[in-house]
């Protein structure tokens, strides 16, 4: 039971920590937080199920197919949308609260009933300590930490992953030294499409998928985030996998009603004890 | 009045302060000197509650300001100015100052909505106060006005009003005479010996050297975050260190002093 | 002039209603509703600098308050109305009061966990709250033997709630609690400096804007006559924080107005089903991309230049 519900956990908490990480790339680079990321995430399992549905591809080629896509769709929704928002954090708040309702309801109008996800990872279950663990659950945890590697690689073996790097730490010292901000900021969008499409086609087959089903997993994603530390990536994985969890764990042994409680009321507490989270550094309350 | 004990500050491994102590005593007019990033605007947001020190006290009339926010420290009898002015610029003048003649008032803000008798009677003692105050600095006839549009020099006048309106014992004014002509200065002088003799005691931060040795009947200097002289006007204007600090090392000094 | 101008409206909004449409009538109610939630935004935000995401939750709780006095504990719907707003007031105080102290997008998170904290209760809590059920049969308000079941008598009483909470926010912020709240919404240090008890006057802007919040759940819980936790998800929190950027957070008049044009605006596109929250979300982004800071809050300056410019070309024509 116990082992059960640990992995159960670990899956959901790669999956948070996954979402989150399309909040903190954008935070890091912004001091924003893009509110449509849930919704992001939603399109993106949307866009694998069509990817899926019609080449029939398996699970590697279609991750790297909806991460190559979604980056570019976040390019060009950068260019036409956020790049008209960052006035201040009021307006990038509502904006992309309004993007996240477009995306919602545009996807709800196609699929207005919950849709199956070909099974891309198999449909195999083994015992592993004497808990059954989905073939699924392994493609997610062992994605999570592939995905976390090669963004750690970009960041820093890569011109333009140190470029990324230098715009979120300081946009002005890195304009000063030659940097491209506006394209490192449309990068910086670019991957938080990608990572939050491929976390969708990691959560696609496990599920049932619906147009709302960004709404939940984007706001636990969120707290996850913040819980973590909005501006660290690590911190940001370890609050996925610390909330998922705690919230799996809830469930099984205190209330499946109240499971959902937990990332909302970590979060508060976080906020109120330690804005900056668990490994987040830079102050953000002023005298 | 005012003790302040071994105070240290860095920031970023920069001190700001080091080790400063000085003292105040009820009704005295000391004014610090420095040039510029010595440690006397950082002095004066230690003292307020802007920042916190890494180490040392400040009591303020025998009471540790420690784990006091400013409006804390404001309640131990403090006042002070901003350099860079902070005056609510949306608002007249007369509302600046009657935020800060609030303080000391009687009745709720619930009865002012009511429109009860207590509060109203509340409401103009508050506004008497602050046209006293406004009167004190010479800006009655400019009370409606909002603070954004008065002249430079009304709105050093203006701050000062606002702080005497909480009915300081002590008053921090930073830099008054900042970016003033030599009338506004004569105004500013004239006013800050108005407010000592009313028995209010005052530190005085001022770049200008001359107002401050006219002024004050004690001088503290300080050179990168250091107290280096206190005393007299005439002897810490005299004192070798005190020159070097504004003007370099010059020839035939001791070595000691150099350190 | 002034005035003038304000009694005619006052007296046009009395009598127009009398033969408007049940629609027109239906629509001008909620607006008249949703007035107080959004002129609680104000306080908070207005003066504190902070944005709330929870105000629909807040709004919820007052609809819930009086939904369950009177549906299982038997209150006539008149004597709850305190309690509605005492709960909105000490529920946020408890929630929100701890993380005044955070700024800018830290306060919108916290807001948010409070929302969804406050959302699943009402969801889970069924002993209490009867859950994915919601509460029917909520009584309607009545004052002594008069019931406002009708529609028009409703809009009445809603009319006037607003009105009242109209003058009564004007009152305080001519008070000196409104005089500390403006000083703080200038400059929190120079405040702090001024002896302006800084944390107290968040909180109490905080509480003022949840009391506002409650006021309007209350009327909104015995205008529909029935609540659901999903009457109050993150929509309605969104909602009223648009319409009180639109009117630009201290201007009442102004959110006033954003508050009828929005919700006129969303009632109308209502028949269009899915794509009505497609516009909807659009008016939101584009409206963020390209009227930053606020439809109303530009329009004094730009509408006389607008108007300046308009008059010669029309004669021309």
């Amino acid at each position: 039971m116990f082992a059960q519900i640990l992995i159960g956990g670990i899956a959901t908490g790669c999956i948070y920590a996954i979402v989150g990480l399309g909040f903190t790339l954008v935070y890091r680079a912004m001091r924003m937080v893009n509110f449509a990321q849930g919704q992001i995430f939603m399109a993106g399992t949307f866009l694998g199920l069509a990817i899926a549905n019609r080449f029939a591809l398996p699970a590697a080629p279609l991750i790297i197919v909806v991460g190559a896509l979604a980056f570019v769709i976040g390019l060009i929704v950068e260019k036409l949308v956020f790049r008209r928002l960052y006035h201040n954090h009021e307006v990038f708040v509502v904006g992309s609260i309004g993007l996240g309702i477009v995306l919602t309801n545009a996807v709800r109008i196609l699929f207005p009933e919950p849709v199956p996800f070909p099974k891309v990872f198999g449909t195999g279950i083994f015992t592993f300590g004497g808990a059954f663990v989905q073939v699924a659950y392994v493609w997610v945890v062992a994605l999570t930490l592939v995905l976390v590697a090669s963004l750690h690689a970009l960041f820093t073996y890569t011109k333009t992953g140190r470029a990324l790097r230098a715009v979120a730490a300081d946009r002005e010292m890195a304009s000063a030294m030659g940097v491209d901000v506006r394209r490192s900021i449309a990068q910086t969008f670019g991957l938080s499409f990608a990572v939050a499409a491929i976390a969708g086609v990691l959560i696609g087959p496990l599920y049932f998928v619906s147009a709302d089903m960004g709404d939940m997993v984007g706001m636990k994603a969120f707290s996850a985030a913040v819980f973590g530390g909005i501006n660290s990536i690590p911190g940001t994985i370890l609050g996925g996998v610390i909330i998922g969890l705690l919230e799996t764990l809830t469930g099984g042994y205190v209330s499946s009603a109240y499971k959902d409680l937990v990332p909302f009321v970590v979060l508060l507490l976080m906020l109120i004890a330690r804005p900056n989270g668990l490994l987040g550094r830079e102050t953000p309350v002023k005298v | 009045m005012l003790v302040v004990e071994n105070i240290s500050l860095s920031f970023r491994g920069l001190r700001a302060l080091d080790s400063v102590s000085l003292s105040v005593g009820s009704h005295e007019l000391v004014g610090i000197i420095g040039p510029n990033g010595s440690g006397k605007s950082t002095l004066f947001n230690v003292i307020s509650g802007v920042y916190r020190a890494d180490s040392g006290d400040v009591r303020l009339g025998g009471k540790s300001i420690r784990g006091l926010g400013p409006a804390g420290i404001v309640g131990l009898g403090l006042a002070r100015t901003f350099q860079n002015k902070r005056l609510f610029g949306n608002m007249t003048a007369i509302e600046n100052v009657m935020v800060a003649a609030l303080r000391n008032q009687q009745g709720s803000a619930l009865g002012d909505v009511f429109g009860l008798a207590s509060a109203r009677a509340g409401a103009e003692s508050c506004e008497r106060r602050a046209h006293e105050c406004l009167d004190l600095v010479g800006l009655s006839d400019a009370a409606g006005s909002l603070a954004h549009d008065l002249p430079f020099g009304a709105q050093n006048r203006l701050e000062i009003a606002r702080a005497l309106a909480v009915k300081p014992k002590l008053l921090l004014l930073d830099e008054p005479a900042a970016g003033l002509n030599p009338g506004e200065r004569d105004d500013i002088r004239r006013l800050v010996e108005t407010v000592f003799s009313s028995g209010v005691s005052i530190i005085l931060v001022e770049h200008d050297v001359r107002l401050v040795t006219g002024l004050c009947t004690r001088v503290i200097a300080l050179d990168h975050g250091v107290r280096i002289a206190d005393g007299a006007p005439a002897d810490v204007i005299a004192d070798p260190r005190v020159q070097e600090a504004y003007f370099g090392p010059e020839d035939g000094l001791d070595a000691e002093t150099v350190a | 002039m002034r005035n003038s101008a304000t009694l005619l409206a006052i007296g046009l909004l009395l009598v127009v209603p009398l033969a408007a449409p049940p629609y027109l009538l239906h629509i001008a109610t909620f607006i008249a509703i949703y007035t107080l939630p959004v002129i609680g935004l104000g306080f908070l935000t207005g003066f504190t600098n902070r944005i709330s995401l929870a105000q629909g939750a807040i709004f919820g709780l007052g609809a819930y308050t009086t939904a369950l006095l009177t549906t299982k504990c038997g209150w006539s719907p008149a004597a709850t109305f305190i309690p509605s707003i005492l709960v909105a007031v000490v529920v946020a105080t408890i929630l929100a009061g701890p993380a005044m102290r955070l700024a800018g997008l830290y306060f919108v998170m916290a807001t948010i966990a409070i929302h969804q904290i406050v959302w699943i209760l009402l969801m889970n809590w069924i002993d209490l709250t009867n859950g994915p059920q919601g509460v029917r049969s909520i009584p309607p308000l009545g004052i002594g033997s008069l019931n406002l079941d009708s529609p028009l008598a409703f809009y009445y009483a809603a009319f006037a709630a607003a009105l009242v909470s109209f003058a009564l926010a004007r009152r305080i912020l001519a008070s000196r609690l409104g005089l500390q709240l403006r000083a703080l919404s200038e400059d929190e240090l120079a405040s702090a400096m001024s002896g302006v008890p800084v944390v107290r006057a968040k909180v109490t802007a905080l509480a003022l804007s949840a009391a506002w919040a409650g006021a309007g759940g209350f009327l909104y819980a015995h205008y529909i006559r029935f609540v659901h936790p999903d009457m109050f998800t993150l929509e309605p929190s969104i909602l009223f924080l648009t319409m009180a950027m639109f009117g630009g957070y201290r201007s009442l008049i102004g959110m006033v107005i954003a508050t009828a044009v929005l919700e006129s605006a969303t009632e109308y596109l209502r028949p269009f089903g899915e794509f009505r929250m497609i516009a909807y979300g659009l008016i939101l982004m584009l409206g963020m991309m390209f009227f930053p800071k606020g439809i109303l809050t530009i329009s004094p300056a730009a509408l006389s230049r607008w108007l300046a410019g308009a008059r010669p070309a029309a004669r021309k024509a």
